[in-house]
Order: structure tokens, then C-alpha cells, then sequence
């Protein structure tokens, strides 16, 4: 499913006072490419993440399924849901409620209104997806450990089976163990499915190593979007945006505003080792010259 | 000091216990930063460390004031602060000053010394201007701030953290984390950080690793990084930055030191361009 915004604007009401939280957006989310919204706290990311899933009406613009617009001019939403878009909001695992991890997981599929097979089917294949094991399934959420219930949260939405999959910081809070069996679900959902996967986060180390494509948002407009390569070579942009670029593009741009000329591009642990080892060879009086 | 004196702590029903003989100090104006993955106990340590929770074999003294003894907590826990991770579950009051003052409220200060304490608290953490504005309004660095400025307001010896800043921004992690530095170095607070992200423990004096209850390592980040694969093993990762300069050294490049944070390890990679260290 391809999703398109066209002038996108969204406010919200504040004591009598509008807060633009998104500005003008023109954006389009091509089958299956996964892509990574970027920006810091307050950017518009969740309000944007909200937008492209039907969940909010923009003010000014419209937002367009497969070429169908979403909402009429009146403000009535045209286009059924149906599971089409999973949202996960950060901290899924907030939203965990049943009294066992299979009914969690299978609220959504039966709202949905499929049979009873079909939910209980599509449950434990869900489960399965995310890594939990049958033992579980009769455990209440909430004695799980918080990787566990980010997991189970996951696997309510994977249920759904949805077109696109969007996921708002979707690794934060979990430990390094938790963050790769996320990174690895999202990584599988969309090779075994060829969909489409949007990833919200201000953590641009871990999406960039998903993301296809990557934008980032300031003060609720697209300021850039590119490859992870591109995105990065603007470095010190980032920062005047209020972004941290990941550590080792730090490293990068630190010594070139001492003077190196390093490829801001580099942003893989291998890329930024060869970059750097490259230019200390060229240095006249670095001893590695003669490793 | 603050001590934790071979602590074991299960909780009922529990499969097994969630500390296992802990035996670990925090002194004033040290940083220790705790690591490990979920499950291994860390929130529980930081818990026991102010009388929330008390061993079921061992002891936690706060300055040789002990958390078995009930007459004492209300002084272990003036002197002992605790961050949680989700700030909006640390909000109580309708303003931020509010909010700051509930804590010298409760210790039954005197109106002036509360005021006093309150400026104070705001000022250090350079949240002054937000005083009169609803904390629910504020974004999540700014709520974590309001949190550690109502910890400052009681005059802690020691501030421990539960993955107080895993739900930040990069930008105000590195706020808060700048503020914690603050406070321990020029103001003598012991800190300790629980937290997921390596790069936070570059700043540590100490940095201890939990598994499954136990600590399996303890050390400067130096040492406690030098072999990624142990880490790896049980559901951690070094930062980026020290698996970079290890890679350089195995080139055989000679860095004095490789638990370095961004700039610092850009600074070094300078000084070897121009042929010095």
C-alpha cells in the first residue's frame, strides 16, 4: 500500500491555543521500503507517526491510500481501517490489558472479526514471530519481564497481519538483548513479507541500521531525507536540529572541525575504522604510517 | 558510604532470588554506573539501596545507618534519592515548584528553608523559568529534571537512578547526564546509573555488571569493556566508541586509553595525527 501526504498540517488545541505540531508535510511511503523518521523530542514525530495511520485528522491537507483520500472535506474518515496499519505507540507494553498473553495478542484479530480459527491461528503464529514460546501464552502480561511484554505488544499487531507497520521507538527502554530481537523481528516482518515498516525514533545509530530511507523532522517540517549515508554526511546540521548523530559520526566530525576531511558518510563500525585508519596513514607524522 | 554487604533479595513466588550475594559501595562524589540486562537485578538494587526493599540476607547501610531498622528510613531516604524511569509516575503537584518543594514539605522544614531549598534545587538544574508550569506539560528531560531538582530540595548524599534517562532524547540524556556529572564532581554526590546504554557508562568511576542477580564484573570501563565478546554473551554491548578504538589499537595503533567518549577519542586520534602521545 502506498501512502501519500499532500500538504499535510496538524495543531492541536491547548487552552484555547493552537501548538503546530506538523507544517506543510509532503511525504510519500513507497510498498515496502522501510523508513525512519528522525528528530528530536517534540519534533512531530508521534504526531506525523499518527497522521500517516489514519488515528489523526490533519488540519490543513490531505492523506491519501493507494490513491484513495482518507478524509472528506467534512472531516468524516472515508476508508475503513481493517487492520491495514499497525501502530505500535512507545511503550507498547503499556497498553497490554487481557488477563493472558494469547487473549492480549488476539484482541485486535477478533475486532477484526475473523473466526475463531483464523484468530487463534494467526495468535500463535504472532507469538511465534516474536519469539515466545507456547509456555507463555496462558501467563498474564504482566508478569513478564518488560522485554518479554515489548514482545508480546508486538505480536498483538503483527497479528493483525497489516499492509504497514509503524512502530514508535520501538527499541527504547530494552536492554541490548531486547533491542536485537526487535531489531531482528522488524527485520523479518519485512523480508518475509515484503512490507512496508515506518520507524520513529530519535536513536539514529539503531534505525539506520534497518532504515532503507530516513527523514528527519524539526519544529514539525521535513528539514531532510536520504539514505542513512546522506542523512549522516550532514552532520553537523544534525546537531543545529537538535539531533545527536550516533557516536562514531561524532568521532567524525570532531576531527574534521580540527581540520581532517573525513566522509561524514561512514557510519558503519568497519566504514569508520577504514576512514580513520585511511587519513592517519596520509598524516605525515603519525607513527601508523609506519605499522 | 553507601553499602550493599553480601545482599540476597528474592521476591514471593519468584523462581529464584533477584540479587545474590551483592556486595557493592558507593561513596560520596563517586559515579558508579550499573549495567545488565533485564532481569539481572538492577532495579532491585536500586530499591534496597534506599530502604524501599530490605535483604533478606545481608545489609544496606547508608552511613552506617542500617534499612533493616524501620525508626531509620525516613533518614535513609533523605539521604538517599531515587530516580525512576518513567517521570510522569514521579509527578505529583500541579506546578513544578510544587512538585520540588513536596519532599522538604514532608520533612516538616521550616516555609523559608523550604523556599530556600527550592530556588536552589531549580537554579542547579537551570529549570528556574519552568517553576510555575504544570509538569505534565513539560517534555520528558525536562520532567526527569524536576524529578532530580525535588531530590536535590532534601540534600541527598547519594541520587541512584533507574534508567532514568532510557526514555529521553539523545539531546536531554546528554543534559541530564551532564547535570548528574555536575552534581557529583563539584558537589560531592555519590551517583549511581542504572542504565542500558554503554555510552552513559564512559562517564562512570566504576562501572558493575549484573547477571542474573550477581555481579560477574566490576571495574573502570577500561577494564569492564575490554573483551566485547563476555559482554555479548550475557546481553550486552560495549560503546561504539571503545570497540572502534580496540579495532585501531589491533592495527597497532597505540591508544593510552580506550573507554573514551566521541570527542575525547577524536582528540586522541588527533594528537597521534600530528606524531604525539
Amino acid at each position: 500500500m502506498e501512502i501519500l501526504l499532500k500538504g499535510v498540517s496538524f495543531s492541536y488545541q491547548l487552552a484555547g491555543q493552537d501548538l503546530t505540531a506538523l507544517k506543510d508535510i509532503d511525504l510519500v511511503i513507497h510498498p515496502g521500503e522501510i523508513l525512519a523518521i528522525t528528530g528530536e523530542g517534540g519534533s512531530g514525530k508521534s504526531t506525523l507517526a499518527q497522521v500517516i495511520a489514519g488515528l489523526l485528522k490533519p488540519t490543513r491537507g490531505q492523506v491519501y491510500w493507494d490513491g484513495k483520500p482518507l478524509w472528506s472535506p467534512k472531516g468524516k474518515r472515508l476508508l475503513p481501517w481493517q487492520g491495514k496499519v499497525g501502530l505500535a505507540f512507545q511503550q507498547p507494553e503499556d497498553q497490554l490489558f487481557a488477563e493472558t498473553v494469547a487473549e492480549d495478542v488476539a484482541f485486535g484479530p477478533q475486532n477484526l472479526g475473523l473466526p475463531p480459527e483464523e484468530v487463534e491461528k494467526r495468535v500463535k503464529e504472532a507469538l511465534k514471530k516474536v519469539g515466545l514460546n507456547e509456555e507463555i501464552f496462558g501467563c498474564s502480561p504482566f508478569s513478564l519481564s518488560g522485554g518479554q511484554k515489548r514482545r508480546v505488544a508486538l505480536a498483538g499487531i503483527l497479528a493483525l497481519d497489516p499492509d504497514i507497520l509503524i512502530l514508535d521507538e520501538p527499541t527504547a527502554g530494552l536492554d541490548a538483548g531486547g533491542r536485537r530481537q526487535v531489531t531482528h523481528i522488524i527485520r523479518e516482518f519485512h523480508r518475509r513479507r515484503g512490507k512496508t515498516v515506518i520507524l520513529i525514533s530519535h536513536n539514529m545509530a539503531e534505525v539506520s541500521v534497518l532504515a532503507q530511507r530516513m527523514i528527519v523532522l524539526h519544529k514539525g517540517q521535513i528539514v531532510l531525507t536520504g539514505t542513512p549515508a546522506e542523512v549522516f554526511a550532514r552532520g553537523g546540521q544534525l546537531e543545529e536540529w537538535g539531533l545527536l548523530p550516533p557516536p562514531l559520526t561524532r568521532v567524525l566530525l570532531e576531527l574534521n572541525r580540527k581540520g581532517a576531511s573525513l566522509n561524514l558518510a561512514a557510519f558503519t563500525l568497519e566504514e569508520v575504522e577504514e576512514e580513520i585508519w585511511s587519513w592517519l596513514s596520509g598524516q605525515e607524522r603519525c607513527i601508523c604510517r609506519f605499522l | 558510604m553507601l553499602c550493599f554487604r553480601g545482599v540476597t533479595f528474592s521476591y514471593p513466588g519468584a523462581l529464584r532470588p533477584a540479587l545474590r550475594n551483592v556486595t557493592l559501595t558507593l561513596s560520596p562524589g563517586e559515579f558508579v554506573v550499573v549495567m545488565g540486562p533485564n532481569g539481572s537485578g538492577k532495579s532491585t538494587l536500586t530499591r534496597l539501596g534506599n530502604g524501599l526493599l530490605v535483604p533478606a540476607q545481608g545489609e544496606v547501610t547508608v552511613d552506617d545507618l542500617n534499612t533493616k531498622d524501620p525508626s531509620v528510613l525516613p533518614r535513609v531516604r533523605q539521604k538517599v534519592g531515587l530516580v525512576f524511569q518513567d517521570p510522569d509516575n514521579q509527578m505529583v503537584a500541579a506546578t513544578v515548584e510544587e512538585d520540588v518543594a513536596f519532599g522538604p514539605e514532608n520533612l516538616g522544614l521550616p516555609p523559608e528553608e523550604i523556599e530556600h531549598r527550592v530556588e536552589e534545587a531549580l537554579v542547579t538544574l537551570g529549570i528556574a523559568a519552568l517553576r510555575q508550569r504544570p509538569p505534565h506539560r513539560l517534555s520528558g528531560g525536562q520532567k526527569q529534571k524536576v524529578a532530580l531538582a525535588g531530590i536535590l530540595a532534601l540534600k541527598p548524599r547519594y541520587i541512584l537512578l533507574d534508567e532514568a534517562t532510557a526514555m529521553l532524547d539523545p539531546r536531554s540524556r546528554e543534559e541530564v547526564l551532564g547535570l548528574l556529572n555536575f552534581l557529583c564532581r563539584k558537589q560531592g554526590i555519590g551517583v549511581l546509573l542504572v542504565t542500558h546504554l554503554p555510552e552513559e557508562a564512559l562517564m562512570a568511576d566504576k562501572v558493575v555488571l549484573l547477571y542474573e542477580g550477581v555481579i560477574w564484573k566490576e571495574g573502570t570501563p577500561e577494564e569492564v569493556f575490554s573483551r566485547p565478546e563476555e559482554l555479548i554473551k550475557r546481553g550486552l554491548e560495549p560503546p561504539q566508541t571503545v570497540l572502534l578504538a580496540q579495532r585501531l589499537a589491533r592495527r597497532g595503533l597505540n591508544l593510552p586509553y580506550k573507554a573514551l567518549r566521541p570527542e575525547e577519542l577524536a582528540q586522541v586520534l588527533w594528537v597521534l595525527a600530528r606524531g604525539g602521545l
